[in-house]
């Protein structure tokens, strides 16, 4: 691995003399690899990471499409890694791969109910859902999103429930009789979108920096798409992720959704939040499987049990 | 049968944890190692109750599937009048027990795919419920997405 990413730094930078020092991976993130190194060159050190697929994951997405979000966004005010060079094809490491600038910073999934003053981690709160707000902000038909991604328009709620469940064809090892009576209501309830915006897709604490109390830069955009911005207050506010989302008392999916309305100037009816709620758990069912998929075939290095307490939840959440 | 398997399971666990993972330095392969002893301690005490909860679980589905309307259609009561009356299965053959109880969820997947009466689907959806309620495995893996 060092001798190939050294190999593709040198390449690239047309210098021979470029070296790659302290290269080792990450436990971090469920769906790439994350390997961390130093560039060293010209007697100055450069903190890089190259985020490679894996063989098997719990997400299969696209290199290219990653790279393309992140340089559409470079000129715009939302915080994103800056691409150093991709490979989407793998030639370089065998698999598809980016490397990117590694930022300073703190990564705390939970910091909104971590040992920070109440005072400061609503300023965290708001600070961090602003940069949502932020994204759903950009102008996506300017940054040259359009040739990127599909517009689905209104029914970008019809268009997730159609992708995720393609998904779960392709991947699902046994019947999941809870899974289609899920996907039954969610065709039932969909509701047209009202606007057509970037949506991040994981959007959460976890997937921030934090310098100071202050948000340096928002992660992993490897399902980010055109849809509906309600799908990401869906997921937000989705009550299975509450711990990382909310501040009891403080910080409210109310407070988040108001702020949200008033820094977007967009609408968020609290029935299409409900049913980007049910979405997200709809998701995060169909990841389980997918990582189960992966690894029944030897290709993801970790076991889960069936995702049987979340599809209790759902069934709640649709009041079967 | 000593050591049972149960027991198997847990001291792999054990060894796992306290002679391999002390030597483990990197961070990938510790926390994917850390995952691995935590499955086969869930498995360890669990095992020993999958073929009961199968058991149970298929001919509750039996039952659900037989009091359906018109959720199946002749092709599907047809298989399923086959598996409810397959008397002369050996209930420790584990294979026969899972293919059995996999026939058995895809014919509750179709019918709820197919659209069932709204009592009809409370019906069901109250045994979905209680079989997430009595799956044995306790997960100890965090999932995707939890820390």
């Amino acid at each position: 691995m060092q001798t190939a990413i050294e190999a593709w730094v040198v390449d690239e930078l047309d210098d021979p003399a470029a070296r790659v020092e302290g290269l080792r991976r990450t436990s971090a993130g469920f769906s790439r690899e994350n390997w961390e190194f130093d560039l060293v060159r010209g007697g100055a050190r450069e903190p890089l990471i190259a985020r490679r697929d894996p063989v098997g994951s719990v997400l299969e997405t696209d290199r290219a499409v990653e790279t393309a979000v992140l340089r559409a966004l470079a000129p715009t005010a939302v915080p994103a890694p800056t691409v150093r060079w991709s490979d989407p094809d793998g030639r370089r490491l065998g698999r598809p791969t980016v490397i990117m600038d590694r930022a300073d910073g703190e990564c705390d999934w939970f910091v909104l109910n971590g040992s920070r003053p109440l005072e400061t981690r609503v300023r965290i709160a708001h600070d961090l859902y602003d940069r949502l707000a932020d994204i759903h902000l950009v102008d996506w038909r300017a940054a040259g999103l359009g040739s990127v991604f599909d517009d689905p328009g209104q029914d970008a709620a019809l268009r997730a429930v159609d992708h995720w469940e393609s998904v779960l064809r392709r991947i699902q090892l046994e019947p999941q009789p809870e899974l289609e009576l899920i996907l039954r209501w969610l065709r039932e309830h969909a509701r047209p979108a009202e606007v057509t915006t970037l949506v991040h897709g994981d959007f959460k604490p976890g997937n921030a920096l934090l310098v100071g109390d202050a948000v340096s830069l928002v992660l992993d955009w490897e399902i980010a798409h055109l849809g509906d911005p309600v799908e990401d207050l869906g997921w937000v506010t989705n009550p299975l992720r509450s711990r990382e989302h909310r501040i009891e008392g403080h910080w409210e999916p109310a407070d988040l959704i108001g702020r949200w309305e008033a820094r977007t100037g967009l609408r968020a009816p609290t029935g299409a939040v409900h049913w980007w709620n049910v979405l997200a758990n709809l998701k995060l069912c169909v990841i389980v499987l997918t990582g189960t998929h992966a690894f029944v075939e030897g290709r993801f290095d970790r076991i889960h049990q069936p995702p049987v307490s979340l599809c209790r939840i759902l069934l709640d959440m649709v009041d079967a | 049968m000593r050591p049972t398997i149960g027991e198997q399971l847990a001291g792999a666990a054990r060894i796992l944890a306290e002679i391999i993972a002390p030597a483990v330095d990197d961070p990938y392969p510790a926390d994917v190692l850390g995952g691995l002893v935590a499955t086969l301690d869930a498995i360890a005490v669990a095992w020993v109750d999958v073929p009961a909860y199968l058991a149970w679980d298929a001919d509750k589905m039996i039952s659900v599937l037989s009091a359906l309307g018109d959720g199946l259609d002749a092709d599907r009561r047809h298989t399923l009048a086959a598996l409810a009356d397959d008397v002369d299965r050996d209930p420790l053959d584990i294979r026969a027990l899972e293919g059995r109880h996999r026939a058995l969820l895809g014919l509750l997947a179709d019918a709820v795919a197919s659209g069932l009466p709204p009592d009809e689907t409370r019906r069901v959806a109250a045994h979905l419920r209680e079989r997430a309620a009595r799956y044995p495995v306790v997960a100890t893996q965090r999932m995707p997405g939890q820390h």
